[in-house]
């Protein structure tokens, strides 16, 4: 017990010294209490908080004031949406990571386990599917699907699985080589056991670290189909949509520039904050930090 | 019935298969172990002795089943253990092709039943005969009996010892989840206490300290590892122990200390090695019998004294003259072997080891020499014999 | 010997800042190598011998530092060469091996293009005079049909093979000093012998010196001339090859010569230096073998002994010498009783 102690501090010295780790963490954190107390920051919209509330029905931008310190567009309080848009953020990310990244499990280990012509046709799958141009992809699902965040989602979900599902299979390949595992199977460990104790667990770090790391990406594909008006609802509190906004006001940019810069400014450290956050998690799952 | 007798392996052969294109077709076997047929007795040492790619590995890992051999009969404490890891299928195949089918060729040869037995050659498969010709069917029926039983019971008297300190142990797990793993999966103790008793009794034995028992692998250095490795072997008391490169990765300190270690734990338990190791030194001082291969066959087998005093294969020769002597006033005269090791995919012809063979003659390119007795124990397969001098 | 040096090493000191702390991976290491011959240096994994080479060629990473001693090489003073000379001097005048080639060549160019782009480095010739070179250096370290292999791949080739043109590579401009880093460990015994005996017969050809870094003391006995034996960062011994072999004074020597299993000599039990290598970020105080010796006591566990000479070029670095001889005697019987 005592020497899981003294690992633990050893880690978090180590990943105390790391100052990009510290940033990371320090980052998130932020987005983390904005989302949770975004009804304080910037209020609540009555019975559809998640739906920016219409301050003015002109679609002129309108400068920050004391107001609306972010300033409006589309006749939107843009700082309601920026607040807001960090749940829809972080909902977005969670999901769509989690989800892809249990199919992604999924279909890499059984293809990995059973190997042969199961492990050839998945794997032409994962090909298939990764030969298709993303954005064409999701664009053309969520025109069959309809408009609306939920639907953007499972394009995403549809389209992201199959690099989790290549790390899996790929690590999974490389730890049943492993001495131990042989020497599991030599002590009589059924296969199932063997899987669950000995390959799960030194191979399932690395997705988690990839998971992170995307959670960023996905943000800022979702962003990307709603500036493109295929994403969320108009007036929907996403950084996307506020961005889709200024699609108008592209050569006015010293009338729009709010409209950009602060949601975007967003977007580039929410996706800061899980990079180093993903960088920070690989150098703490890898044991060899821990001689 | 050959109490004497341990492991006894026939016709070992184990073909990894090359496989290329869409439909993973497959275009060549590595013919890693091509017939190989040695015995251990209770309580020895036989050393397997030969360079990287020579199949020796790939022995041991099909003797202990952590590979599927592709034929071959090995048996353990007088049991055909070569089907128990069979699906039922195969199993059934598998007996049939060894015992019904051969047995009734024979029969038709021979046309006796007592012919047949007396003119097998070695002791288990005589009474596989008798008991075959006694009643086929039910022969067949009791060895599928066996099969799943015999499984966890191969596996308690079989172990290995891996020669990777690193790779072997799982960094994920404790010491004594991995020492224990053995006993809880084999149902060698009834709880905790009884099983935590037994891992701190088995680490003392191997030279580790009762505080070890809760760090994790990355916490020790080689030896120790390779110590904990021996424990997680040990906890099953078995009989047989393959040491496969078990001290080839470690310091020439700690290797004396693991050299010394196996064998006080050898005379301890009475434990029976089958020693793989590519350093002929290390092979000569634990083994009582050595076996040198060489491109998946055995080419001599014998006891250490007589492989050492009087080699007769040319390889065990040039083998053993291109071992640098740590002596500087007797530098070692070399047999410098030319080339390399052909590849297993396509072994040369005859006598695999004509192309680098120092008196090789036209003959050993055609003809592909008999791994037989020379002299009392002592098996070669050369058609010239000793006549490579040192 | 009476002859100058030609790589002086005097109380060389490399540290490594790791994040861990300080390591004194080389800590006062003193050691001369004289034209043409063989010093091997000999100890387990993280004694520092490969740091020691390393350090004479400036090619520590940016963790490690030269903190301290000198080095002569051919009367020029190796640290306060700069860089870019020293470039010129590596590959030039001095040259190295490695244990593993693959890891020293380069993967996406033949071996071929990476002799000829040391040559043309170092020599003034022309690109098929240099291509010539390189052919003629692969036929002389024993690479059959060198026409053919000039233009073939790293792995198209075996591990011998491979060592072969690292050899090649390394011996085109004629170095004067050869430092080969464990260049036979990777290799099966038969190609070992092939590789040593090469080693040899260049050695005569060209009259490099060589530094032959081991474990191994059997390669140590067949090629080398001197020895320094080292340990936790410190050479505990130094002699001529038969002297050390024959007459080892310190008892880690004497430990490490009877610890390994001999093919010619029969033994049931090796002898054991007990424990293990002490941690590199916390050597011991005073000799930094007092952890494992059976004979430390006293002054071992505070001063650091110095390597003084024993006998006329035999150096050892031990305050009980005089006692080796009863240690060696009681292990003896222990030996015996064990039986």
């Amino acid at each position: 017990m005592a020497q899981k102690i003294s690992d633990f501090r050893k880690l978090s010295k180590k990943f105390l010294r790391n100052g990009t780790a510290i940033l990371g963490i320090a980052l998130l954190s932020f987005f983390i209490v904005i989302a949770i107390f975004a009804p304080f920051i910037a209020g609540e919209n009555g019975d559809n908080p998640y739906q920016i509330p219409r301050v003015s029905w002109s679609s002129k931008p309108i400068a920050p004031t004391a107001e609306h310190p972010f300033g409006v567009i589309g006749g939107r309080d843009i700082f309601y949406g920026v607040i807001w848009g960090t749940r829809t953020a972080f909902q977005l990310g969670l999901i769509i990571a989690s989800c892809a990244a249990v199919i992604g499990i999924l279909i890499g280990s059984v293809s990995a386990y059973f190997g042969g012509w199961v492990d050839e046709v998945l794997m032409r799958i994962v090909d298939i599917f990764m030969s298709i141009p993303f954005l064409v992809a999701a664009i053309i699902l969520t025109t069959i699907l309809g408009k609306g965040l939920d639907k953007v989602m499972m394009a995403l979900i549809v389209f992201g699985w199959m690099s989790t599902a290549r790390l899996i299979r790929g690590n999974i390949l490389q730890a049943r080589e492993e001495q131990y595992v042989l020497a599991a199977k030599a002590l009589g460990q059924k296969n199932f056991i063997i899987i669950v104790k000995h390959i799960i667990p030194n191979t399932i770090f690395p997705v988690v670290v990839q998971m992170s790391m995307r959670i960023g990406s996905y943000v800022i594909t979702a962003a990307g189909l709603s500036f493109l008006g295929i994403g969320a609802e108009p007036g929907y509190a996403d950084w996307g949509t506020i961005l889709s906004y200024s699609r108008n006001w592209m050569t006015m940019l010293d009338q729009s520039w709010f409209a950009i810069v602060f949601p975007g400014t967003a977007m580039v450290l929410f996706v800061l904050a899980w990079n180093l956050v993903g960088d920070a998690l690989r150098d703490i799952f890898d044991p060899r930090l821990r001689n | 019935m050959q109490n004497n007798t341990l492991l006894k392996v026939n016709n070992l052969v184990k073909y990894f298969p090359v496989k290329a294109g869409v439909f993973r077709k497959t275009i060549a076997q590595v013919k890693a172990v091509d017939d190989v047929s040695f015995e251990v007795k209770k309580g020895e040492t036989v050393g397997l002795v030969g360079e990287s790619g020579c199949g020796k590995t790939t022995a041991g890992m099909s003797i202990l089943r952590l590979y599927e051999p592709t034929a071959g009969q090995i048996i353990l404490d007088g049991k055909d253990t070569s089907y128990y890891f069979l699906s039922r299928r195969k199993a059934k195949k598998f007996l049939k092709k060894q015992y019904t089918e051969k047995f009734e060729k024979m029969k038709q040869k021979y046309s006796s039943e007592d012919q047949v037995i007396k003119n097998l050659n070695d002791e288990f498969n005589k009474q596989a005969a008798k008991d075959y010709f006694e009643n086929p069917h039910k022969f067949i029926e009791k060895m599928m009996d066996m099969r799943i039983k015999g499984r966890s019971e191969f596996r308690r008297k079989a172990q290995m010892i891996f020669q990777d300190p690193y790779s072997s142990l799982n960094p994920r797990h404790r010491v004594k989840t991995i020492v224990g793993e053995g006993a809880k999966i084999n149902e060698l103790v009834e709880n905790k206490d009884e099983l935590k008793a037994m891992i701190e009794d088995i680490l003392k034995k191997v030279g580790l300290s009762v505080d070890h028992m809760s760090r994790f692998p990355h916490e020790f250095s080689g030896g120790q590892r390779q110590r904990i490795g021996i424990a997680r072997a040990l906890i099953l008391k078995p009989e047989l122990i393959v040491c496969d490169e078990a001290v080839s990765a470690l310091d020439v300190s700690i290797q004396a200390q693991i050299l010394n270690l196996l064998n006080s734990l050898q005379k301890e338990f009475n434990l029976t090695f089958l020693f793989i190791a590519h350093d002929l030194a290390v092979v000569k001082h634990i083994s009582d019998r050595v076996a040198v291969m060489y491109l998946g066959k055995i080419v001599e087998y014998t006891t250490k004294d007589q492989l050492f005093e009087k080699p007769l294969h040319p390889y065990t020769v040039a083998l053993m003259s291109a071992i640098p002597n740590p002596d500087p006033e007797n530098k070692s005269h070399r047999i410098i072997l030319e080339g390399d090791v052909p590849s297993p995919i396509n072994p040369p012809s005859g006598c695999p080891f004509h192309p680098r063979c120092p008196i090789a003659k036209d003959v050993c390119s055609k003809e592909v020499p008999q791994f037989k007795e020379i002299e009392e124990g002592h098996k070669v397969a050369c058609l010239f014999p000793g006549k490579l001098k040192r | 010997m009476d002859k100058k040096p030609l790589l002086k090493v005097q109380d060389l000191k490399t540290y490594f800042h790791t994040d861990d702390g300080l390591v004194k991976a080389v800590d006062g290491v003193s050691f001369e190598v004289y034209p043409g011959e063989t010093l091997g240096i000999v100890g387990e994994s993280g004694c520092g011998k490969s740091v020691t080479s390393l350090s004479v060629m400036r090619l520590l990473d940016e963790k490690g530092e030269i903190a301290g001693g000198s080095i002569t090489f051919n009367g020029e003073d190796v640290l306060a060469i700069p860089e870019e000379k020293m470039m010129k001097i590596r590959g030039n005048d001095m040259a190295m091996i490695f244990q593993e080639p693959m890891t020293a060549l380069n993967p996406v160019f033949t071996i071929g293009y990476q002799i000829i782009e040391a040559i043309l480095l170092h020599q003034k010739v022309s690109s098929e005079e240099a291509r010539a070179m390189a052919i003629d250096m692969l036929r002389k370290v024993g690479i059959p049909e060198p026409e053919k292999r000039v233009d073939e791949y790293p792995h198209e080739l075996s591990g011998g093979m491979r060592q072969r043109a690292m050899i090649a590579m390394s011996l085109s401009c004629n170095p004067k000093i050869l430092f080969a880093d464990e260049p036979t460990t990777a290799l099966d015994v038969t190609i070992q012998a092939q590789i040593l005996e090469l080693m040899l017969s260049l050695q005569k050809e060209y009259g490099m010196s060589i530094v032959m870094i081991t474990h191994d003391l059997g390669v140590i006995a067949e090629l080398a001339e001197r020895v320094a034996v080292m340990y936790a960062g410190r050479i505990v011994e130094y002699a001529d090859v038969v002297t050390l072999f024959k007459k080892p004074k310190h008892p880690y020597t004497w430990g490490l010569m009877n610890a390994i299993p001999k093919i010619d000599d029969e033994k049931e039990i090796l002898y054991n230096i007990k424990g293990v290598v002490p941690d590199p970020l916390s050597f011991p105080e005073g000799c930094r073998f007092n952890t494992r010796c059976p004979l430390a006591k006293d002054k071992c566990f505070t001063d650091v002994p110095p390597l003084e000479e024993f006998e006329k070029d035999h150096f050892v670095a031990c305050f009980r010498i005089n006692e080796l001889e009863e240690m060696i005697k009681s292990e003896r019987e222990g030996e015996l009783s064990a039986k």
